[in-house]
């Protein structure tokens, strides 16, 4: 199924006079890694937590689902897509696999061998304690290692690479690069390597609206800095 | 040391201390509405210091306990701020924050009820503060595992709030706030900011044969965790057992349904999603969650509610033989309407502006439920038929839940 999703004059707010962002366009196309950047307080997390239906203070012409428009809290849409996000540690109840067996059955699937995903980001150990008694970057990896286990058509990532050791960190490039073969990845990052490395495009998040990176000098000498020098 | 007590006022009361004037507000119309509807009883000297005590004590000990609080301490210990200082200014705070926002209501409503005496004002005023300066010393000797100096220190406070007399008793509580503020000097305020969660242990994942995670066992190991839980199951226990032998004098049997109605204030089960913001915005994320978790939140609520439930319907039968079936089912009718009730208010209306969890605690929407079922008991008390119009009631309510879960399916 195609994983087209598309969003036109989006305007999201805290108060109402001071909005974060403002007549937001973008598309993400389906099989594609596509990373955003922007300062501190540019309104990266304000937008994943809009198109997750989490931030109810926003307006757009239109939002699109292949072709067609959709309401974020549409039950249909959100077991299509999953997300991360960075300092969130929801069901600190539950151990890892548990809260790996209840996502899965809540999106009504089967949990597929994990195995790989867990050694890829060393979280051997760690598997049967409670979520909350977790450090940071474990607490991450719980979240991380489901969402690419579940491989929903469209993933947000909210500064994925943050509070990761060095392995896991290559680790992740490793599926967020491999992710287009199963779907769309939209992910956020202050760390340029992970933008540059990864994604088949980067989209600048300033002044409350986006635009491409389109010089593809970074794609093919990594000089991410050079380019947002210029923009 | 005033302006790191500031710093921490100005976090509990909001930047302008908007929340002081709040609460002031609510006390003048505590005492109005009072005075129109109570009209004026006797409270016994020790029972009116007693319940200022107990109640000032618990908010204090909610507050030092509170996850934000100790995160704020933290913070200010990073600071060039001596322990002592910091260690008072942080009880002195939460001390203000205690009195002003929660007692200072009861100590009105008290007042009203008792007939107003100016000494015994401000005799309650300077108690409640010396018994939050207390409780914050009496909690750093139980983190230091000095269990007979807390013991001791309970004790003379107990005397000296209830045993001492009227005059001296405002002289005893002065000099005893001088010793408090060195034992509070003396306290390790690492002691005091030290995070709940230990070592990280394995508990083994129980996924069960579905492996569809069991939302029931989070919900259940949650309230494990959470000593207040049990300890409010407990003290509504203990109410039920009372309410029981108030049942003859209240009328008969026909007021029971007033006592299952009074017993579904259960707050700390019935606030669980809006104590735990990350767990709210977790199932906001996913699909399908009024069937995977609001169900079970109900049934975990229903669970709670059973237990006081239990014991008063047990007490009134074996206290009246002529209780039976009928008492039982409409027991089981409120069950089900007040945990149906409560997980709907939970869920469409979470409460998500709150600063420490004792606002949470004290906040007027856990009245809500316990009102709407006193007004259920008045009816089911005057026409026993309104059981059945309830059964219809709660039949209408699970089809409308069953169209909503069927309705989220993906």
């Amino acid at each position: 199924m195609k994983a087209e999703f598309s969003v036109k004059g989006l305007t999201a707010w805290y108060v109402k006079e001071k909005p974060v962002l403002q007549n937001l366009t973008f598309q993400l196309q389906e099989h594609e890694a596509v990373g955003m950047i922007g300062l501190n307080g540019a309104g990266k997390t304000t937008l994943l937590n809009c198109l997750c239906g989490l931030h109810d203070r926003f307006q757009a012409e239109h939002i699109q689902w292949e072709g067609e428009d959709i309401s974020l809290r549409n039950p249909a849409f959100m077991s299509r897509r999953y997300a991360v996000f960075d300092g969130e540690a929801p069901f600190g109840y539950f151990t890892f696999r548990e809260y790996l067996a209840y996502v899965f059955g809540t999106y009504k699937r089967q949990v597929p061998d994990i195995e790989t995903l867990v050694q890829g980001f060393s979280f051997e150990k760690y598997e049967d304690v409670l979520i909350k008694e977790l450090s940071t970057g474990n607490k991450k990896k719980v979240y991380l290692i489901t969402a690419f286990a579940l491989r929903p058509e469209l993933l947000f990532l909210d500064e994925p690479v943050n509070g990761l050791d060095f392995q896991s960190t290559e680790f992740l490039y490793t599926q967020i690069k491999e992710y287009k073969e199963h779907g769309t990845v939209f992910f956020s990052s202050h760390v340029l390597e992970s933008v540059s490395l990864t994604a088949d495009r980067i989209l600048l998040l300033k002044n409350g609206s986006m635009e491409e990176l389109k010089d593809r000098e970074w794609k093919e000498n990594g000089d991410i800095r050079e380019v947002l020098r210029h923009v | 040391m005033y302006e790191t007590f500031a710093v921490f006022l100005k976090k509990l009361l909001g930047k302008r201390w908007e929340r002081a004037g709040r609460s002031f507000l609510y006390c003048g119309i505590g005492v109005t509405a009072t005075y129109a509807v109570w009209g004026s009883i006797v409270i016994r000297e020790e029972i009116f210091y007693l319940i200022l005590l107990v109640f000032s004590a618990g908010v204090m000990w909610k507050a030092l306990s509170s996850e934000e609080n100790r995160v704020d301490l933290r913070g200010v210990l990073m600071l060039p701020v001596p322990g002592s200082k910091a260690v008072r200014a942080f009880a002195a705070a939460l001390a203000v924050y205690t009195v002003v926002t929660k007692t200072a209501f009861l100590l009105t409503v008290l007042l009203a009820v008792s007939g107003f005496e100016p000494w015994k004002l401000v005799n309650g005023l300077i108690c409640a503060f010396q018994v939050c300066f207390c409780t914050a010393a009496g909690y750093w000797l139980l983190c230091k595992k000095r269990f007979p100096a807390a013991a001791v220190l309970a004790a003379g406070e107990g005397f000296l709030v209830l045993g001492a007399g009227k005059y001296s008793r405002m002289f005893l509580v002065l000099a005893s706030m001088g010793v408090l503020a060195v034992l509070l000097g003396r306290a390790d305020p690492c002691l005091l900011c030290r995070s709940r969660t230990g070592a990280a242990k394995r508990v083994g994942s129980l996924t069960g044969d579905g492996k569809k995670g069991n939302v029931l066992r989070y919900l259940f190991r949650y309230m494990a965790s959470h000593g207040n839980y049990m300890v409010n199951t407990l003290a509504l226990c203990g109410l039920g057992l009372m309410f029981s032998f108030f049942i003859p004098k209240m009328g008969g049997i026909s007021m029971m349904p007033m006592g299952f109605a009074l017993l579904s204030l259960n707050t700390p089960v019935s606030i669980l999603l809006s104590s735990d913001r990350r767990l709210c915005r977790g199932i906001r994320m996913l699909p399908g969650q009024i069937g995977r978790f609001a169900v079970p939140y109900g049934i975990f609520i229903a669970c709670n509610l059973l237990v006081p439930e239990s014991v008063f319907f047990l007490s009134c039968a074996v206290q009246f033989p002529e209780v039976g079936m009928g008492e039982a089912f409409t027991a089981l009718l409120f069950i089900l309407h007040s945990a149906l009730l409560l997980t709907a208010l939970e869920w469409k209306f979470p409460l998500t502006k709150w600063k420490i969890e004792s606002d949470l605690y004290h906040h007027p929407r856990k009245y809500c439920v316990p009102v709407i079922m006193l007004l259920c008991a008045v009816l089911v008390s005057t026409w026993p038929v309104m059981s059945y119009v309830m059964l219809g009631l709660l039949a209408g309510e699970a089809g409308w839940l069953a169209v909503k879960v069927r309705g989220e399916r993906i």
